[in-house]
């Protein structure tokens, strides 16, 4: 069984976001990338596969350099083989764009599934995992928060999450594209020196874009969200405080 | 001329419909309101009555009927949706940015060649043009985003309208038709549903609501707030690390994949305020917020906030309301 | 006949004496092989760990520590100090007076013709056995009588048979060996008493004085000659077998300590603990199997005599954490007896659990309470090494490390804020990476990032300041030392962290280090390159220095009773007692010592890593809560001073959970120098 899993670089919002003048993205010098936690949890979801199906995953890593560093910690981690596909600052955010970059070679390699994060924290655009399932004709199910193959690999069974702890399950002909919220253990540590390692040996394939490419929407302004903080605050030492909320709460009839 | 049509993409379970389609409906209502556009609230189903009679906010109500639309289908869904909103001329396509309609966005956007705006907090027009204003990366960016022509598709943040807009005195025109394309055979197919375990409290029932966060630190610490929300008669809920841990179910957490709840009193201990949370809690009567962070974005939405370190506030408080009922 | 000395075997038949010797040849052997069967473990297992420099000072140190003034045995618990010296040089100088014996009669007599065992020398060596004899006998007494009495940590508890340990065989050993001392004391005794008897000589023959009063005895008896030969006979073997058994029973029971015991002392690692040795292969894995260990490891397990010293210490077994450093030694040692070496069997969780290895906060009790220098620590760290190469992390610990190799910090913000603390304007801290300073200020993470405790900080640059110290900081620059996280077996995350915090040190120019957190102090102090001859301090060594040097004067004397937390990584892993206990003498401060002070201090629990565990068992009472019950108890102390941001936080919780509140403050010591400047 192939398994691809798709890797992308997301603004870490614990550093300051700095806006670019153009005010319609962020600066490219001051941009932290990180992965994209649902993305993690995709290839967490892929190596509980490949331990259980003896699959063959490959990582493909998309951005900027930074996305070199998420392919050597998933190599780590247990992924069979890297492919770093360099997206121009300017359109990381494109889902549309991306799609149609990536659908071509995704088509060619002929994977069973294509794991990728239901969401991203800087999306704008529509789902990177549903544009690629129209693109490559698959069938796509998102939220899946547990997947299982069946013994000869032509059918899927997934658990896709709704609101209030509820689960959907649902049948999937494979080969399928799959947007996973959450693997079925959390993403798994993997110690640094073994990333270091990963590093210092890794082969990556590199894609080169194909020319016709779809565009999705840009912002035409981006801001910083000023909080306009509602919350009276209460202030004194924990009694004071401890009295005040109790006040709050009589005055409703609470207590 | 180019379409004014703008078409609300309906959730509804088990014969009752979601707020977040009220919400939309509001939302459509506003831009119909201010240029005259036609608003139309479709929903895809296999049994229409329970639904027919409700006084939506829309100028008219469509349903497509099959049996295949009955169980939530992502590929069915998406199947018929796009030859749907065809025969509609929609312009503006409006789905909640839920579970549901992110899986939607995609696939009905690629066969419409339409574009597609998530995270919708606020959307305007300005004659042809549509203006979008979205939150990105955890609430802490503002998108706005212009569509100047072709069909639009806005993903809705829940909470950002209010539901009760959704609603009108009347009920609108209803029509049912069948569905344009074949639904036997799909590549997906809905087993079962399968439900929490719900084990004796279901918070959205509970008028008192103590949520824990990772200010909260440990299972231990757990057991302090768990008294203090026997003192108030209320229940303990949890923020979807906590529940992530382990130390409380899942049926107790709050948020966009968790219950959404509106209780009288909403004490939110140790919790940021991530959108995916405040979504779930955010219409609470009474929002007190206890966080050493002043920064947090919990304090955007709570009422009243404060700083104290709440492992040193929950015991004296639970003191204190003791004390309160002895009187 | 006056000075003749000893008939040795005296009028026993011929038999008796080949017998004699093909049993003591066939003790020999079985002695050697259990020792050839040690040395062929410690051979084969891993080496190039060095240790061997200064051997002499080594073995010399080794012999000061099981005997009289430095003994390690007679810290903390005198009665066992004495009655092991006693038993010890009893049993040494019999031991000793056997092979003199041996020699005279077997080399000396058969081959050169003469005795040195004949007149005065055989009168002091008469005497001197026996009262040694006594003393051994007298030692014996006392050990029995404490293990009769039931001394809680010399019995095995149901933590020890859940880990494995065989119990009923580690009981079997205990006493078998007792008795055999025992057995063959007395009845060494006695057949001197009997041989005495039957000789007819007295005190002016031989200086034994219980020789003699038992030969006076046995005569008043009233035995027949017959009678007492075949006593004598009987008596004589049972002291004779039961000294060969001894003999050939040492390398196969807890006797071994006595060459193991004393091979661990003399090779032990000068630095255990605070200096941890790198990982041994290429192929970062930690201890999988048994032949990962070093053989300085092999020596210490077997060198464990089931004291039970370390379980006593340990905070985290008193908490209830599933956790015994005395069943963790015996399981390793019990395991290093099941496999060959070489095999593929994994240490962790065929021998030790994982939850075992995580309960433990490095504090060093154990290792410092071990008479015999084992040294438990750096093995648990080694088998973390290995849990961390495996994945297997509590959940707090991941998010912990994960947020460190991103932001170089525990706490998930970003770099940058590292000097938030920092008061803006006139009175921010000086700039190590751009101005030189006297002194660079090595923060730390907690002092840094914690809100609790970022006020502090700041009251201490504004101290430094008003001292007139020549002080920076390295701002964002600066990450985690990386203390805990080599404890916690990450050692490529320490590495990262240790290089990058060397690169930022290495664009400063300053003199000295000076650091006000202890597990900062002990990783810069011990595991990073000296970077430019300066030194690394504590805060409270320096504040000493300053105050001998006239250079910190006080305004006023602060008369408060105080007692002070000695710091696990400032106190018992590099030996910082005085100095802090000096700054409080010079501000005033009236010290109340707690029970378990400077080597005895009880940790926090918060080191090792366990600061950041979330998903550890439940504990009974955790050890701050522990530590603070003890301070509070007692008299007329109302402040608890500590040294370590971590101390801080944890007993400002625990004063809180205990409720005592109303009787103790935590304060940290710097806290009392600016008041009282």
């Amino acid at each position: 069984m192939k398994i691809a899993v798709l890797l992308r670089q997301v603004p870490d919002v614990v550093e300051e976001l700095v806006i670019a003048e153009d005010a319609r993205s962020l600066a490219e010098d001051d941009v932290m990338y990180i992965t994209n936690e649902a993305d993690e949890h995709a290839l967490e979801e892929a190596l509980v596969l490949k331990a259980r199906h003896a699959a063959r995953v490959t990582a493909i890593g998309v951005g900027g350099e930074e996305a070199k560093d998420a392919l050597a910690a998933a190599i780590a981690k247990g992924a069979d083989e890297a492919v770093f596909v360099p997206v121009p600052f300017e359109h990381r955010g494109d889902n549309h764009r991306l799609a149609s970059v990536l659908a071509p070679s995704m088509k060619a390699a002929g994977y069973d599934l294509i794991l990728t994060g239901v969401w991203a924290a800087d999306q704008l655009d529509a789902g990177l995992a549903g544009l690629l399932g129209v693109r490559l004709s698959l069938p796509y199910v998102g939220g899946v928060v547990s997947v299982a193959v069946d013994a000869p690999g032509t059918k899927g069974t997934v658990r896709k999450e709704y609101p209030g702890g509820r689960l959907a399950v649902l049948e999937v002909g494979l080969p399928a594209v799959l947007g996973v919220q959450s693997a079925e253990q959390p993403p798994r540590y993997v110690p640094v020196s073994k990333v270091a390692q990963a590093k210092r040996t890794l082969q990556l394939t590199e894609l080169t874009e194909p020319t016709v490419l779809e565009m999705g929407v840009r912002p035409t302004k981006l801001l910083k969200s000023d909080p306009i903080s509602r919350a009276e605050m209460l202030t004194g030492d924990v009694s004071q405080v401890a009295d005040q909320i109790v006040r709050l709460l009589r005055e409703r009839s609470l207590v | 001329m180019t379409s004014r049509e703008i078409v609300v993409v309906a959730e509804h379970a088990a014969g009752e419909v979601s707020d977040i389609t009220l919400e939309m409906l509001a939302c459509a209502r506003e831009i119909a309101h201010t240029v005259g556009w036609h608003v139309t609230c479709l929903f895809l189903t296999d049994d229409p009555k329970p639904l027919e009679a409700l006084p939506l906010a829309s100028d008219q109500t469509v349903f497509v009927k099959d049996p295949a639309l009955g169980p939530p289908n992502p590929a069915a869904y998406a199947r018929v949706l796009p030859h749907v909103l065809k025969d509609l001329s929609a312009r503006l396509v409006l789905l909640g940015n839920t579970s549901t309609g992110i899986d939607l966005a995609g696939p009905v956007s690629e066969a419409l060649g339409a574009s597609v705006v998530s995270g919708c907090v606020g959307i305007r027009s300005a004659g042809e043009q549509l203006l979008f204003t979205s939150r990105l990366c955890g609430g802490k960016l503002v998108a706005q985003t212009e569509v100047r022509e072709g069909i639009a598709l806005a993903l809705v943040m829940p909470g950002s309208w209010n539901r009760e807009a959704g609603m009108r005195d009347a009920v609108p025109p209803t029509g049912v038709r069948v569905s344009p394309v074949p639904l036997a055979t799909l590549p997906v197919r809905f087993l079962e549903f399968v439900e929490p375990k719900m084990e004796d409290v279901d918070v959205r029932k509970v008028p008192v609501l103590i949520a824990a966060g990772r200010g909260v630190q440990s299972k231990e610490n757990l057991a302090n707030v768990e008294a203090l929300a026997k003192e108030l008669g209320g229940a303990v809920c949890a923020t979807r690390p906590i529940v992530d841990q382990g130390w409380l179910p899942r049926t107790r957490q709050i948020g966009r994949s968790g219950m959404t709840v509106k209780p009288r009193l909403y004490l939110a201990l140790g919790v940021s305020g991530a959108p995916e949370h405040v979504e779930g809690m955010k219409d609470s009567e009474l929002i007190v917020a206890v966080n050493t962070d002043p920064g947090a974005p919990i304090f955007d939405i709570a009422h009243y906030g404060t700083t104290v370190d709440l492992l040193d506030l929950v015991p004296v408080l639970t003191e204190r309301i003791k004390g309160t009922r002895g009187d | 006949m006056a000075g003749e000395g000893r008939e040795v075997f005296d009028a026993f038949p011929e038999w008796v004496k080949v017998t004699f010797y093909v049993l003591a040849a066939a003790t020999i052997a079985v002695f050697a092989l259990g020792v050839w069967l040690r040395a062929r473990r410690y051979w084969r297992a891993r080496r190039g760990i060095g240790r061997f420099n200064h051997l002499i000072r080594r073995a010399w140190d080794a012999v000061k520590e099981v005997t009289l003034v430095r003994s390690r045995i007679w810290r903390h618990d005198r009665y066992a100090g004495i009655a092991h010296d006693l038993t010890l040089w009893g049993f040494g100088v019999l031991f000793l007076g056997t092979v003199i014996l041996t020699v005279d009669e077997d080399v000396l007599h058969l081959f050169f013709g003469f005795r040195v065992l004949t007149g005065a020398p055989y009168l002091v060596y008469s005497l001197v056995l026996d009262l040694f004899g006594i003393l051994l006998l007298v030692g014996i007494a006392m050990l029995i009588y404490r293990r009769a009495r039931g001394t809680p940590r010399l019995r095995y508890g149901e933590r020890d048979v859940s880990e494995g340990v065989s119990v009923a065989r580690s009981i079997l050993d205990d006493r078998l060996f007792l008795s055999l001392l025992v057995l063959a004391g007395i009845a060494g005794f006695l057949a001197e008493g009997i041989r005495i008897y039957r000789d007819g000589t007295g005190f002016a023959q031989e200086w034994s004085p219980v020789g003699v009063a038992l030969a006076w005895l046995i005569g008043a008896t009233g035995a027949s000659d017959g009678a007492a030969f075949t006593t004598h006979m009987a008596v004589w073997w049972i002291h004779a077998v039961g000294a060969l058994a001894l003999v050939a029973y040492i390398p196969y029971s807890k006797a071994l300590h006595m060459l193991a015991g004393f091979g661990s002392l003399a090779f032990h690692d000068e630095n255990a603990g605070r200096r941890l040795e790198a990982p041994a292969y290429a192929e970062p894995g930690g201890f999988a199997r048994l032949s990962d260990f070093s053989w300085a490891q092999l020596l210490h397990l077997d060198a464990c005599v089931r004291c039970g010293r370390c379980d006593d210490a340990c905070p985290a077994k008193a908490s209830g954490l599933p956790i015994s450093p005395r069943g963790l030694i015996l399981e390793l040692k019990s395991f290093a007896g099941r496999v060959k070496g070489g095999t593929a069997k994994a240490v962790v969780g065929n021998a030790i659990e994982a939850s075992t290895l995580w309960s433990c906060a490095t504090c060093m009790a154990c290792m410092d309470a071990c008479p015999l220098r084992v040294e438990h620590v750096p093995l648990i760290v080694e088998m973390r090494r290995y849990l961390v190469a495996q994945g297997a992390l509590d959940a707090g610990v991941q998010r912990a490390l994960e947020g460190l190799s991103r932001y170089g910090n525990s706490f998930g913000k970003p770099a940058r804020a590292r000097a938030k603390w920092t008061p803006k304007g006139n009175g921010s801290v000086r700039d190590a990476r751009k101005e030189a300073v006297e002194y660079l200020w090595f923060v730390g993470d907690f002092a840094s990032y914690d809100p609790r405790l970022q006020q502090l900080t700041a009251m201490t640059a504004a101290t430094f300041a008003k001292m007139g110290l020549d002080f920076g900081i390295m701002h964002e620059d600066e990450r985690n030392s990386g203390n805990d996280i080599r404890r916690l077996g990450e050692e490529g995350l320490f590495t990262m962290l240790r290089d990058a915090n060397v690169e930022a040190l290495n664009a400063c120019r300053y003199r000295d280090v000076v650091t006000t957190d202890p597990h900062t102090y002990n990783t810069l102090r011990n595991e990073y390159p000296n970077l430019n001859g300066g030194r690394v301090l504590h805060y409270t060594e320096l504040l000493d220095e300053m105050i001998r040097r006239g250079r910190l004067r006080f305004s006023k004397k602060l008369g408060y009773r105080v007692t002070y937390h000695d710091p696990c990584y400032l106190g018992r892993y590099n030996g910082v007692y005085d100095a802090p206990r000096n700054v409080l003498k010079a501000l005033g401060a009236e010290l109340v010592e707690m029970p378990r002070n400077r080597c005895r201090s009880f940790c926090c629990g918060a080191g090792g890593g366990r600061v950041w565990m979330t998903e550890s068992s439940v504990q009974a009472e955790r050890p701050a809560d522990l530590r603070v019950k003890e301070a509070a108890a007692l008299d007329g102390v109302g402040i608890l001073v500590v040294a370590c941001p971590k101390d801080y936080v944890m007993f400002l919780d625990a004063v809180k959970s205990a409720g005592a509140e109303d009787r103790l403050v935590v304060k940290d010591l710097i806290e009392l120098v600016e008041e009282a400047l």
